[in-house]
């Protein structure tokens, strides 16, 4: 019976980058493109992070919290 | 004649689809050039369709580059067998970046004249790309 088809390469997990089935072993990974990689993967949470703190910030505890560290400087 | 063509082949892979030199599009396919690649919705047609396709290709995949494997040609024909890589940080086909890089094999089959293509057929793996964009799963789980 035919086998469902397996791509000769696929993406490391952790950077990303193309590597050939059964050489995963001697893959490392590139510390800049992991980097990318990973930054890439958060890009919603990176670009929401400025959204999500001024309402934070906005709220009780966040106001709060804003006072309390003026105060204490 | 044979040379000249390959030649034609290669640098249209490498210039325009590898490099997004788009003039040299202009300079290799002729006007009324048409091209038949399954994983595009319309036959491309000339220039502009070309442009259009590496364009599209190149925005999903920035950092795309072809390696020419092997070439043969007969006549006006020329069969270019192609690996191509690239990171898909960029829009493609509706899907949002991955940031996973993805190797591909190709096979193009160019019909030449007065040194422009006035015909091409491509096929490639597309399912394989879709498998390491991790968008199809790559094999039956054990």
């Amino acid at each position: 019976m035919l086998e469902f088809p397996k791509p000769r390469h696929l993406p490391c997990p952790d950077c990303g980058q193309s590597v050939p089935r059964g050489e995963e072993g001697g893959h490392a990974c590139d510390d800049e493109r992991r980097l990318d990689y990973v930054l890439c993967q958060l890009r919603e949470e990176i670009s929401g992070f400025d959204g999500q703190l001024a309402a934070w910030l906005a709220s009780p505890a966040g106001r709060f919290a804003a006072w309390l560290a003026q105060r204490e400087r | 004649m044979s040379d000249a063509n390959r030649e034609v082949a290669r640098r249209i892979l490498d210039e325009v689809f590898g490099q997004g030199r788009m003039e040299t599009a202009d300079e290799l396919i002729a006007p009324d050039a048409i091209g038949h690649d399954p994983s595009l919705p319309a036959p491309v047609q000339g220039p502009e369709g070309v442009k259009q396709a590496a364009a599209g290709y190149r925005a999903g995949f920035p950092d795309l580059r072809f390696t020419v494997d092997d070439q043969c040609a007969s006549g006006e024909l020329v069969c270019t067998r192609w690996t191509a890589i690239g990171t898909n940080s960029g829009d493609f086909w509706g899907m949002a970046p991955t940031g996973r890089q993805a190797t591909v094999t190709g096979i193009t089959m160019d019909r030449i004249s007065g040194g422009r293509v006035v015909e091409s057929w491509t096929n490639w793996d597309a399912l394989g790309l879709l498998q390491q964009l991790g968008v199809v799963p790559a094999g039956m789980p054990a």
